[in-house]
């Protein structure tokens, strides 16, 4: 329930306030939405298997936000920041597509 | 490492945590849970941070299509402008050739030898395209057919070719001024194509191509007659090549701007 709250007032202060993102930081962005993302789909898993650990969730966001970007830094400074890219968005996304599954056999059972 | 990742999607650490717990759940519970509150304040404070993350690359996303947006606009903007002002500039040119012409009638219509070399004046330029003139003539008009494309080797497109052969053809057939859409052909006007687009005096025109051309009054039977004019309406039969001539008994036709010579000059009168 707070968890759910804190992610609206996120959102809502996003939406409210324009963060202005600097312009060296902006290729990051959307690199760091993603890992944002399997972090979340993996705390919701997590809770529905019933082993969630709050401290894991928090170090585990905050670092596969931060090795995400430095991943796509690194290709940027060695020019295949593209490719890195977009092998970053690949495997957050099969995970973010199995976590996904597996709420789904949670919620529906099927 | 596909098969890995699929299967172990869950995070290890999770996992790991929990086995912790259940060992340490036969021990005895620590008698202040002191750092569950924190640990609360601390999730919701990491996803209150995720969700203004996805609506600042929301925001940003959306923010950067506008500015793009708007460049556009901004240089679409700007083309219009300039060509309203090279329009008016245009305008005011011809206008003021008008004056210069108008100026120097007066000047030379003083004297009588003057009056002789205006009419000299006034003849060599209908016949070099820097006076507007009227009289009988031709309207032949070229349009591409309708199913053609803008492939290079499609046989339905009018080309820079195409016109200059009907050109050709009509001053051949004795026409003595002719217009393409309004442009005035002038001794040292070309007729060419660059990309799609065929340019008469550097200028671009959109099809149809109208080519009026002053001429005798039966100019119009004269070239329908000859080898082009008979060409073409073979090619509108059996390509759908647009192609109409029609006879007019009054054609008028704009001057072109004043011919500057900058390199050729006159030999010395024998």
């Amino acid at each position: 329930m707070i968890a759910a709250l804190a992610l609206a007032v996120g959102v809502v202060l996003g939406v409210v306030l324009h963060p202005t993102v600097p312009v060296g930081l902006q290729p990051y962005l959307p690199i760091a939405v993603v890992a944002a993302l399997d972090a979340v789909f993996g705390a919701l898993r997590a809770i529905l298997d019933g082993v969630f650990d709050d401290k894991v969730f928090v170090v585990s966001f905050i670092a596969n936000v931060l090795v995400a970007a430095l991943i796509v830094f690194l290709g940027d400074q060695l020019g295949v920041g593209s490719q890195l890219s977009t092998g970053v968005v690949v495997v957050l996304g099969i995970r973010i597509f199995s976590n996904a599954a597996a709420i789904r056999r949670h919620l529906f059972r099927a | 490492m596909l098969v890995d990742l699929m299967t172990n999607a869950i995070d290890q650490g999770y996992l790991d945590a929990a086995k912790r717990r259940a060992e340490s759940a036969a021990l005895p519970p620590p008698a202040v849970n002191r750092s569950a509150r924190t640990t609360t304040v601390m999730v919701a404070a990491v996803l209150a941070l995720a969700g203004t993350l996805f609506a600042t690359a929301a925001v940003a996303t959306h923010r950067g299509a506008a500015a793009a947006k708007r460049g556009r606009d901004q240089l679409v903007q700007q083309i219009h402008q300039q060509t309203a002002n090279s329009d008016q500039l245009q305008q005011q040119l011809s206008d003021l050739q008008v004056q210069v012409k108008n100026a120097r009638d007066a000047a030379l219509s003083a004297s009588g030898k003057g009056d002789a070399l205006r009419t000299e004046i006034s003849q060599l330029e209908v016949a070099t395209g820097t006076e507007a003139v009227e009289g009988p003539g031709a309207d032949v008009t070229l349009d591409n057919a309708k199913n053609a494309t803008n492939d290079a080797n499609s046989l339905g497109t009018i080309y820079d070719r195409d016109i200059q052969a009907v050109v050709d053809a009509l001053f051949a057939d004795g026409a003595e001024a002719i217009a393409v859409n309004g442009q005035r052909l002038t001794t040292r006007t070309a007729i060419r194509e660059a990309g799609d687009a065929i340019l008469v005096d550097y200028r671009p025109l959109a099809p149809p191509y109208v080519i009026a051309a002053i001429g005798p009054p039966d100019l119009a039977d004269t070239f329908l007659a000859s080898q082009t004019g008979t060409l073409y309406q073979n090619w509108r039969q059996v390509y759908g090549l647009g192609f109409t001539v029609e006879g007019s008994g009054r054609l008028t036709l704009p001057s072109a701007a004043d011919q500057v010579v900058h390199y050729a000059q006159p030999l010395e009168s024998p």
